[in-house]
């Protein structure tokens, strides 16, 4: 048992030849899914850049196009279900989504990772070879050599006894195990940028601290960025340096931490803001809530996306999709009202 | 504003084979070890953990969906621990359940009229359903015209409305809502916790709440149990609870649950348990917490701590209770 305080992000020192160029920077994303009722436009236009050793969180609710993001990125997309159909994702100024496969093979993994929700391992092959093969696949490495390191990165996740919890089956790892598990695979050849797609919804409250936590700390000694994609606004205020709200597969808001909690600027990150549930302040019986449902993205509203659901909205954001304006320091919001507006007043 | 339910003293084990034919069960998990706790009229009640501490389990036992193995429960002045047949149906028209999936609890092959209507049918009053399922579909936030539609054609805060129209369908007077906003987005959340306080306001339902969200908790919650391994750990008010909690899983619980605040989380004096849940195979003896806890004592591991009185009506299983705050900042 340990008691800690959650400490504010250390800056990574970034090297003069790297200096000022993203890590990643991904230019008007479009990922389209096919679906029996149409083409659905997952990821509509999205453009955002990682900074290397930065932690960037995509906020977002279900259908927002944050998880189509992140597997736009890698190439993840499976080609019977959609494709990615513009757009530029640079990872140091190379074009993953034009290079050929073998190249982007090697770059996954090796310098991108990812892991999931669900902590994804084969059940019937042992959690140290699931690693090795990962540390194998990418560089030249005996058997013996690739599981010694396996037994490492499990040690720094914290997995006790890690050399003998090596030689066992994912059955036989707790839920929290298994993650931190896939977290040792993910990190073991010390990639550049960790993509995280929610990689704590499926845990309990006291697991998932542990997690974030363990994240925090292996991005600390390793130094690479972080991309979470969550839909808890509660796990980025802490976790995040910027942060960048998604809704009807656009972005909206993109803001340093604080000053996204302190002053959304978009009427949606307000409304999220506003009814999420929590442990502190005034307890309302009643929460502030946001009416109707996330739009259809097969033929989404003309005009701002948010419009049909927004208490200010008027007929420019149903004519007119906003664009995104600079409204403070390195903050940007989608609305054609966000500057000077208070929504919180209304 | 009386006493509508009381548990006893419930337990439930659930026998564990090995092999292939469950041949003698070789142990038993112990999901529901020795709980009590009393919902009122009109109140909502909390039973909050994580998972694998006995709440669903609890949650079926009041249902009577299963069978409790010791113990007494008893509903509006009625023991009904053991109640069968007829009168066990009868017994459906006061407690109903609203589930956490709103796809897996809805038949996909039903439509929603029929799915609102079944409640109905199964008591036998199929006469004027049709317009009973109008009024509960308005009720709840949804047109009655698209009573005619299946469930995948909703969204999944609408298909919680459905389920919830199921509910209130035979005019309950307790609804047991297991995590009923879990599988939600956050602004759908809002909107479905929103309609459960409202249908309470209007109809005077009593709620047993089962969730492992603390935050939800104090959002809908009069009063609140924590379970731990099958156990009643505190039970408190709202507002003693999330003014002072005072027993440590409790304390570490609150600690571990986010703030939409980055300021906050900042400053935020943390408490991170280290290891996890032990097997309800093999509960720890004497204090079930004591393995993880850091403020434990040789008394911790050799004695159980009773469910004691420590304040009104708040109530800690802990040799070393102490107040602390849901969300601590450093001064």
């Amino acid at each position: 048992m340990r008691q800690t305080t959650s400490q504010a992000q250390p800056t990574v020192t970034v090297d003069a030849s790297t200096a000022g160029r993203p890590l990643l920077e991904v230019r008007d994303l479009r990922t389209e899914y096919r679906s029996p009722s149409g083409i659905v436009r997952a990821v509509d236009g999205v453009s955002f850049t990682i900074n290397p050793g930065e932690v960037l969180a995509v906020v977002g609710e279900s259908g927002c196009g944050k998880t189509a993001t992140a597997l736009s990125i890698l190439g993840l997309i499976p080609r019977h279900a959609g494709q990615v159909v513009g757009g530029q994702v640079l990872f140091e100024g190379e074009d993953l989504l034009s290079v050929r496969a073998e190249r982007l093979r090697q770059i996954r993994g090796d310098r991108i990772a990812m892991i999931f929700q669900e902590p994804t391992l084969d059940p019937v092959r042992r959690i140290g070879d699931q690693i090795s093969e990962v540390l194998r696949a990418h560089r030249a490495l005996s058997h013996h050599d690739a599981w010694n390191q396996a037994v490492e990165f499990l040690g720094l996740v914290g997995i006790p006894r890690a050399a003998e919890r090596a030689r066992d089956y994912p059955h036989q790892f707790s839920g929290g195990m298994r993650q931190r598990a896939l977290i040792a695979m993910a990190v073991a050849l010390r990639p550049d940028l960790l993509i995280a797609d929610e990689p704590t919804t499926a845990l309990d409250v006291t697991i998932q601290a542990q997690i974030l936590e363990l994240l925090l700390e292996v991005r600390r000694s390793l130094g690479m960025a972080i991309l979470l994609i969550t839909h808890d606004l509660g796990i980025v205020a802490g976790f995040a340096e910027r942060v960048m709200v998604m809704y009807g597969g656009r972005k909206v808001e993109e803001a340093p931490v604080r000053s996204l909690y302190r002053q959304p600027k978009h009427p949606y990150t307000w409304g999220l803001l506003g009814c999420t549930t929590r442990l502190d302040g005034n307890r309302r019986d009643r929460l502030p809530q946001i009416t109707g449902a996330p739009p259809s993205l097969i033929s989404p509203p003309t005009g701002c996306r948010f419009a049909p659901r927004c208490p200010h909205a008027q007929e420019l954001c149903r004519a007119s999709y906003p664009a995104l304006l600079e409204v403070g320091d390195r903050h940007r919001a989608a609305c054609h009202f966000a500057e000077g507006e208070e929504w919180g007043s209304s | 504003m009386g006493e509508l339910l009381r548990v006893t003293d419930v337990v439930k084990r659930f026998p564990v084979g090995r092999g292939l034919l469950l041949r003698k069960p070789t142990a038993e998990v112990h999901a529901v070890d020795g709980v009590s706790f009393t919902i009122n009229s009109g109140e909502t009640f909390a039973l909050v953990g994580e998972s694998g501490c006995g709440k669903t389990t609890t949650a079926n036992l009041v249902l009577r969906l299963l069978d409790v193995d010791a113990g007494r429960i008893d509903f509006a002045g009625e023991e009904i621990t053991h109640r069968r047949g007829k009168r066990l149906r009868e017994l459906r028209r006061d407690i109903q359940m609203i589930f956490q999936d709103p796809v897996a609890s809805l038949n996909p092959r039903m439509t929603v009229r029929d799915i609102v209507a079944e409640p109905l049918v199964a008591q036998g009053r199929r006469r004027g359903a049709t317009g009973q399922v109008a009024e509960l579909l308005e009720r709840v936030g949804l047109d009655p015209d698209h009573a005619g539609r299946y469930p995948h054609e909703f969204s999944g805060g609408q298909r919680q409305r459905i389920g919830i129209a199921r509910a209130l369908a035979l005019s309950p007077k307790l609804i047991v809502c297991d995590e009923p906003v879990s599988a939600l987005d956050v602004s759908m959340r809002a909107q479905v916790l929103n309609l459960l306080l409202d249908l309470q306001t209007d109809l005077g339902l009593t709620y047993l709440f089962i969730s492992h969200d603390l935050s939800v908790v104090r959002h809908v919650c009069d009063r609140v149990g924590v379970m731990y391994l099958g156990k009643i750990v505190e039970v408190a008010k709202r507002e003693q609870l999330f003014g002072g909690a005072l027993h440590p899983y409790t304390q570490a619980l609150l600690s571990a649950v986010p703030v939409p605040d980055p300021d906050v989380e900042v400053k935020r004096r943390r408490i991170v348990l280290q290891g996890e849940v032990p097997s309800p195979l093999h509960p720890p003896p004497a204090c079930r917490f004591h393995t993880r806890c850091w403020k434990v004592e040789t008394i911790c591991r050799n004695e159980t701590p009773e469910l004691e009185v420590r304040c009104g009506q708040h109530k800690a299983s802990c040799h070393f209770a102490e107040p602390r705050a849901a969300v601590e900042i450093h001064a």
